[in-house]
């Protein structure tokens, strides 16, 4: 795989679409330069402004990671959303309901519960597709669905927190909150960024060396290209999809480690601003590779933060204009990347 | 180029894989566009732009990969080709075509199943609803046929010549575009070689044999095998794969039933049969041992510590066309010591050493383009195959499943593969090979199995192989009778 | 007794038909996309921008004919750029497929805030402004016209072999790309109807996510019904009438929690799709932008 057009063509791709994104906001009646000032300042200006890009890039790095795997694998993962829920609902469960003394224990316990849960989840439309052959992207859209449901069920009802009207959780026990001992926090105290990160750096690095450099990774790989090469070699395409399927439920289930362990403490409902969704985003942009995750993280991650404010300096954008101009980045790498092998196409159609 | 054909005559074009005999007969067709240089049909000048020209002039061609499609029916098909004629609203006159295509086949002797949907008929059906297709138009009076019997079995080409001998009495013009000299011989009365894109000779086939159109195919005359060195390999210890009363079901039939062989070190068993007949089951069944399941009975031993395969569909099943040699080699070979790093590390993929032998195997197998950069996509079909025999043989495999290895390759490098082949054999390898090439069968075997209808129906051992009706022993063990 | 049952029982049948018409729509606009081998798994946000633009056009103007009119160009405009990036460019479907969905949720509330100054809905529509019941009309009308179309007219035979065999149209001289252009276009059309039929009839505003997954729910009942118009179409029903069981059983006291039975419809789609009736029957060609034909 040649590395420069790996990297050139994303890359133009990317600037055309964020030069086309500020265009379009002249349409709502703002300058584009202000517009652009506010991103920068939002995501740079002070300690505070960094500590919540930082929270949001970490949350998007562990959906991405979370498509790139099921994806590398062959598997469209739409899901992240539903599976990051049931991770954050089972670390708030165990959370409240566990007292435990030492912080350690905690945080292993809620870990491995949430982690666990999440990738359950993820394990399920797994199963179906490789048992029923049922179509992943439609099981997970669903899940989602259902994950909602349940988070509805559960957060309005038996964890919900006495002392508020809102829809969210009680705080969860302070052992289980990471902030006492958190390093990233005492950093940056007045934001969410919080050990999750150097978590989310870790999975990022450890996904890239076993996708690239292990031979379990290099036959996950091949089972994603072709099925048919992957039974030839004697693989059990099957049974790795659905471990795949869950590796991805486990990497989503990291969002709630950030949210509910170590940023927030509790669950909102309504927490993750489509994280699961933008983390297909992320994936792609990177074109699923881990490593380059963590830069498209970091890019949507200002997104979202500097959307956040745009809301509150203008009076015409909203923060779902990150929305906006997430689609318009990925169509415009989408077309970068294949605009050199449709012309390839015409000039052979041209030829006949 | 320059060559012509006579009128009412079986003209064949033969020559290697990429000579460019199918590309030639899609520009006669309408489907490229010539560079430079002049087409006449009947001293006419002719300048095709799409197939309905073609068909305008009498032309008309049965591709090599039949275009049906899975679940419409041939009806469909006929009905598709004739769409121009309705408008958007008006219901398909299907009885009305029913009837005429009945006719046609009572007509030619050649009946179809007009309703019934292509996947479930057999391929030698498609072939003839694809033939009765273009003879539905009377103004067709030369028909292209693109390696029309890879895909028959020896009964149904024989009928299939049958078939041929009468259209051309009928006046038609044929043009046969295949590889498969002895029938060149037996059904052509002229015959054009191409060989990298020229037209190297043209003439009429009185006279000529088997060896001269080879010799002429490829420029020079084919290297030798080696010799098969003599051993019993009975003697050799016990069967590096071994079947015994294997029988499979899947939903309810049969697929393999009783099948009872071994192959031993040092010889070379091939199974012939038309294709879909179970071999692809019995590679499955080796390449992924079956779990005890109700579906299973029987015993399947395997009892190589190596083994490498040679794909039925090495695009489909060996290669990553998109990816790099390098990554390509790996596969098969990506748990072996020699490709990951040393020490603690062992669980990580050394890639420096992975291109050093990539490399090895693309030097000692003469595989061009010899670069590490280019997808495999852009190789030719042998050096494609080339590469896997490299790639798999890199292993020092015990037991080798060789899958129609000559499959899409062009002689020189099928012949260099025969050769590696036998030298294998020679030195203790226990290869499995299945074909459909009856000559490669006949060549490379020690001993010779027939499958039909995932039955062994027959074993030849080499001492037969001389006898004057081989052939046709075989072909009715294929076809479900002789010995069992 | 066994005449309000009777009434029970028709209200129910009624409310059922109401509820599925956008789905119909949406399970039509999938039909004929991926019978024609593209993977459409954009309708989610073809609707809601249909739901958007007719909801819109009808407030300014208080014609919902001409709202639902709009909302089908809307949808087919949308289709359009997916078309560009997936007939032209041959990207891949299922991405672009996507980054549509997000590009419709995001322009959404975007709209609303330039338009209206609200944070996402648009203001809600008379009772003159709407539709009492033409659109579950039209949508019957318009399967009946597809289902004939589709098995008896030369219009299916193209279609069908579009996404089953491409090379088998090409020969014949049919260029399957527009087709498939045709197809797309018609697809978001269809789907802009079902948008304007969730926000104009069985709504009475756009509200923002007011598709709730809707289009992929067209999928699982267009999986469930093999490709096939009629079969889709009774699969629509059947969600039509959990969504109605749902609605019913909210209000009343079965002591089932109100969250469980607001994921019935999803639970079903995973359930059918769980069933045999998997991914055999679809078609061939489906996401294979098959290079070698124009």
């Amino acid at each position: 795989m040649k590395i420069n057009s790996n990297f050139l063509r994303p890359l133009i791709g990317l600037s055309l679409g964020l030069a086309l994104s500020l265009a379009l906001t002249t349409l709502a009646g703002e300058s584009p330069l202000h517009i652009a000032h506010i991103f920068w300042v939002s995501c740079f200006g002070t300690a505070y402004d960094f500590g919540q890009f930082l929270f949001a890039a970490t949350a998007l790095t562990f959906t991405g990671l979370s498509v790139c795997v099921a994806f590398h694998a062959g598997l469209f993962n739409i899901g992240a959303e539903g599976q990051l829920t049931i991770g954050a609902l089972a670390m708030t469960w165990v959370a409240l309901r566990w007292p435990l003394e030492s912080s350690w224990l905690a945080a292993g316990l809620a870990l491995t519960v949430g982690l666990s849960a999440g990738g359950f989840w993820g394990w399920l439309p797994g199963f179906l597709k490789t048992r029923f052959g049922s179509h992943e992207v439609i099981v997970t859209m669903m899940l989602n669905f259902v994950a909602i449901g349940i988070a509805n069920f559960v957060i309005v009802g038996p964890l919900h927190n006495p002392e508020s009207q809102n829809p969210e959780s009680a705080e969860i026990l302070p052992r289980y909150f990471w902030r006492s001992w958190d390093p990233i926090h005492a950093l940056l105290p007045d934001s969410l960024a919080n050990f999750a990160t150097i978590l989310a750096v870790l999975a990022a690095l450890t996904t890239w060396i076993w996708l690239f450099h292990t031979a379990q990774g290099f036959q996950l790989r091949v089972i994603g290209s072709s099925t048919e090469v992957a039974t030839n070699l004697g693989l059990n395409s099957n049974r790795q999809k659905r471990w795949t399927f869950f590796a991805a439920g486990v990497l989503a289930a990291g969002v709630g480690a950030n949210e509910i362990l170590g940023g927030v403490g509790k669950f909102r409902m309504g927490f993750s601003p489509d994280y699961g969704f933008l983390g297909i985003a992320v994936a792609l942009l990177a074109r699923n590779h881990p490593l380059g995750i963590l830069l498209t993280a970091c890019l949507f991650g200002a997104l979202q933060k500097g959307a956040a404010d745009l809301d509150v300096e203008t009076n015409t954008i909203t923060r779902d204009f990150a929305r906006v101009l997430e689609a318009i980045l990925i169509l415009s790498v989408v077309a970068a990347q294949y605009w050199p092998i449709a012309k390839k196409f015409r000039r052979q159609e041209k030829r006949k | 180029m320059t060559f012509s054909i006579a009128k009412g005559t079986i003209h064949a074009l033969i020559g290697e894989n990429g000579a460019g005999k199918s590309t030639l007969m899609k520009i006669l067709f309408g489907l490229y566009q010539p560079d430079s240089g002049t087409l006449q049909v009947e001293g006419r000048d002719y300048h095709p732009q799409s197939p309905r020209d073609a068909r305008a002039v009498g032309i008309g061609m049965v591709q090599q990969h039949f275009v049906l499609a899975g679940p419409l029916s041939a009806l469909d098909h006929v009905a598709l080709e004739d769409q121009s004629r309705w408008t958007f609203w008006q219901p398909i006159p299907r009885s009305q075509l029913r009837q005429q295509l009945e006719d046609l086949s009572l007509r030619y002797h050649m009946p179809v199943h007009w309703d019934a949907k292509i996947s479930d008929l057999s391929v030698g059906l498609h072939q003839r609803i694809e033939i009765l297709k273009i003879l539905r138009h009377p103004e067709i009076q030369t028909i292209i046929l693109d390696e029309p019997t890879a895909v028959l079995a020896p009964q149904e080409i024989l009928a299939f010549f049958q078939q041929l001998k009468a259209l051309k009495a009928a006046g038609k013009t044929i043009v046969l575009i295949t590889h498969k000299l002895k029938e060149v011989l037996s059904l052509a009365d002229n015959f054009t070689v191409l060989r990298q894109g020229r037209c190297v000779h043209t003439g009429s086939l009185l006279g000529r044999s088997e060896a001269d159109l080879a010799e002429l195919m490829i420029g020079k005359q084919l290297p030798h095998l080696p010799p098969r060195q003599n051993s019993d390999p009975r003697e050799s210890g016990p069967a590096l794969l071994h079947f015994q009363n294997f029988s499979r079901t899947d939903q309810g039939r049969h697929v393999l039933r009783d099948i009872q062989f071994s192959v031993r070190k040092g010889e070379i068993v091939g199974l012939a049969g038309i294709e879909g007949n179970g071999q692809s089951e019995i590679l499955r069944a080796i390449l992924n041992p079956p779990q005890a399941s109700p579906e299973i009975s029987g015993e399947l031993g395997l009892n190589a510590k190596r083994r490498g395969s040679l794909p039925e569909d090495r695009i489909l099943q060996g290669l990553l066309l998109d990816w790099s040699p390098a990554e390509n080699f790996l596969l098969g070979n990506q748990t072996d010591q020699r490709c990951h790093r040393k020490g603690r590390l062992s669980f990580l993929l050394d890639w420096t050493q992975i291109r050093h032998w990539t490399q090895q195997v693309l030097l000692k197998y003469a595989v061009t383009p010899n670069s590490l950069k280019t997808a495999l996509r852009n190789f030719s079909g042998g050096n494609q195959q080339k590469f896997v025999v490299g790639r798999e043989l890199f292993r020092s495999p015990d037991l080798l499943l060789a899958a129609h290895p000559s499959r899409g390759v062009d002689i020189g490098a099928i012949a260099q593969i025969h050769a590696e082949l036998i030298g294998l054999r020679n030195s203790g390898v226990g290869i499995f090979l299945v074909s459909s090439e009856l000559d490669e069968l006949l060549q490379l075997s020690d001993r010779l199995l027939v499958i039909q209808g995932g039955r062994l129906t027959a074993e030849f051992a080499r001492d037969q192989f001389n006898k004057p009706d081989i052939e046709m022993q075989i072909g009715l063990a294929m076809a479900g009778g002789g010995p069992a | 007794m066994t005449e309000s049952l009777f009434i029970t029982v028709w209200a129910f049948l009624i409310s059922s038909l109401r509820l599925s018409t956008p789905l119909l729509w949406a399970v039509l606009a999938g039909l004929i996309s991926e019978r024609a081998g593209v993977i459409q798994i954009a309708l989610e946000g073809l609707m809601l921008i249909g739901a958007l633009v007719g909801a819109t056009v009808a407030t300014l103007t208080h014609s919902p004919e001409l709202g639902f009119v709009m909302a089908a160009i809307a949808g087919a405009t949308l289709a359009g750029l997916q078309g560009f990036f997936v007939l032209h460019l041959r990207a891949d479907q299922i991405v672009t497929g996507t980054a549509i969905n997000i590009l419709a949720a995001g322009l959404a509330p975007f709209a609303t805030k330039i338009l209206f100054h609200t944070t996402g809905a648009t203001p809600p529509l008379a009772q003159a402004d709407r539709f009492v019941s033409a659109p579950a009309y039209f949508a019957i009308l318009c399967l009946v016209l597809i289902w004939y179309a589709y098995h008896y007219t030369k219009l299916g035979l193209i279609l069908q072999f579009a996404g089953e065999a491409p090379m088998a149209l090409t020969v014949t001289g049919v260029r399957t790309r527009t087709v498939r252009w045709i197809a797309l276009l018609c697809c978001g059309g269809l789907a802009g109807f079902g948008g304007g039929s969730l926000s104009l009839f069985l709504a009475s505003a756009y509200s923002p996510n007011m598709t709730a997954g809707r289009g992929f729910m067209a999928l699982g009942a267009l999986i469930f019904g093999k490709w096939r118009p009629l079969p889709a179409a009774c699969a629509c029903l059947f969600f039509g009438m959990l969504d109605a069981l749902q609605i019913r059983m909210q209000g009343s006291d079965l002591g089932v929690p109100v969250q469980f039975v607001q994921i019935l419809p999803y639970l079903a789609t995973i359930i059918a799709l769980a069933g045999i009736f998997g991914q055999s029957s679809a078609p061939k060609a489906l996401g294979k932008g098959d290079p070698s034909e124009s």
